[in-house]
């Protein structure tokens, strides 16, 4: 098996560097960007800080934080129901 | 590197360098925040036995105990994010975290928090089943590495999240069972410590030796790695789990650092450098 060397999809003079881990492409150290430890190319990385920019995570921290609420209002009573049910079958 | 990136052994091994390199001031840290929360557990189960088949006349009062249970898991979530993320600070720099670690993004805080909430809760639900501890063992300790995955707070991907991790069944359950292993050793340990204590405090005499050689005696005199007193027996199982810690969690930090590499093509690129001796 032979390997075969890749290069870059905006500049085909030049080996690649990376895979866009978006859309696959490979891309040479310029047109790669890493993000998180992701490499993404330059027209991915556009698209993910628009969608990451437009959407505002205000909805979520609520969404979540209700939840939580929710969560840590009846966890206490769950917990004794099941302690005493497990107390009860060692009796 | 590795050549085997989700190998348990090579994650362990990892791991043992983590923690070296966290120990200084964050595990501190995580037990300040983890100790209150381990023993307010150890009260709770304290009272349920105690009250034996009272327990249910007395709800109120136990129900005031488990709300205090609960708070204290806040402020346990807090010092494991805290530590998670210099563990990962850590694996990133190559040296020790600083005080960056403290800044824990307040997206995964509230991922982090939410998804402990759900696995207590889950916990709580399914505690008299017996079987709810192993199950649960693993995605308790994600919670905090897969928040890391996360870059705004949600209901859904958090969970998600953490079943992803858990798909690497190699490398999880490789760490689940090493980890099962040293939970016991880690029990003896810590009675003996405990036995040892009173063995070198028992030279300054005093009334309360009594009460103490009573709550360290063992099981059996022919037997005496094991507690005979079931709250001696919920404290070591308390200070297992916080010897433990530590490592569980540094261990699925690694996890998630080594899938973030493989992700990336870094662990490509780092393998490249070893073999071609570049520096």
């Amino acid at each position: 098996m032979v390997l075969q060397r890749s290069n870059c999809y905006n500049h085909p003079d030049r080996y690649g560097h990376a895979t866009c881990m978006t859309c696959k492409k490979t891309v040479c150290q310029e047109c790669a960007t890493e993000w998180d430890g992701i490499n993404y190319c330059s027209p991915c990385l556009a698209n993910r800080r628009k969608t990451s920019g437009t959407r505002s995570p205000v909805m979520g921290y609520i969404l979540v934080l209700l939840a939580a609420a929710g969560l840590f209002a009846i966890g206490p009573k769950l917990l004794v129901w099941s302690a005493t049910l497990l107390q009860r079958s060692f009796e | 590197m590795a050549r085997d990136l989700f190998s348990p052994v090579g994650i362990l091994d990892e791991t043992h360098g983590a923690v070296t390199r966290t120990a200084g001031p964050w595990l501190g840290v995580l037990w300040l925040c983890t100790i209150p929360y381990r023993l307010a557990q150890v009260y709770f189960i304290h009272e349920i036995l105690s009250l034996g088949v009272a327990a249910p006349q007395y709800s109120g009062h136990l129900e005031s105990l488990a709300l205090v249970v609960f708070a204290l898991l806040l402020l346990a979530v807090f010092g494991r994010a805290v530590y998670v993320r210099a563990c990962l600070l850590a694996l990133q720099s190559g040296s020790g975290a600083g005080r960056e670690a403290f800044r824990v993004p307040a997206a995964h805080l509230v991922n982090s928090i939410y998804g402990a909430l759900v696995c207590e809760v889950l916990f709580a639900m399914t505690v008299w089943m017996f079987v709810s501890v192993p199950v649960l063992a693993a995605p308790t300790g994600l919670v905090y590495v897969a928040a890391l995955r996360t870059e705004r707070p949600g209901l859904v991907r958090p969970l998600l999240e953490i079943g992803r991790l858990m798909a690497g069944v190699r490398a999880m359950s490789g760490l689940l069972s090493t980890f099962a292993v040293a939970m016991p050793i880690a029990f003896v340990n810590f009675y003996v410590a405990l036995r040892l204590g009173l063995w070198a405090a028992s030279s300054l005499g005093g009334d309360s030796m009594a009460r103490w050689t009573h709550l360290l005696r063992p099981i059996h005199p022919m037997f005496e790695i094991l507690p005979g007193e079931p709250l001696t027996a919920l404290i070591c199982t308390a200070g297992a789990l916080l010897i433990i810690e530590p490592f569980w969690l540094a261990a699925l930090t690694v996890y998630v650092h080594r899938t973030r590499l493989r992700q990336s093509g870094e662990d490509l690129r780092l393998r490249f450098r070893v073999l071609t001796g570049a520096r």
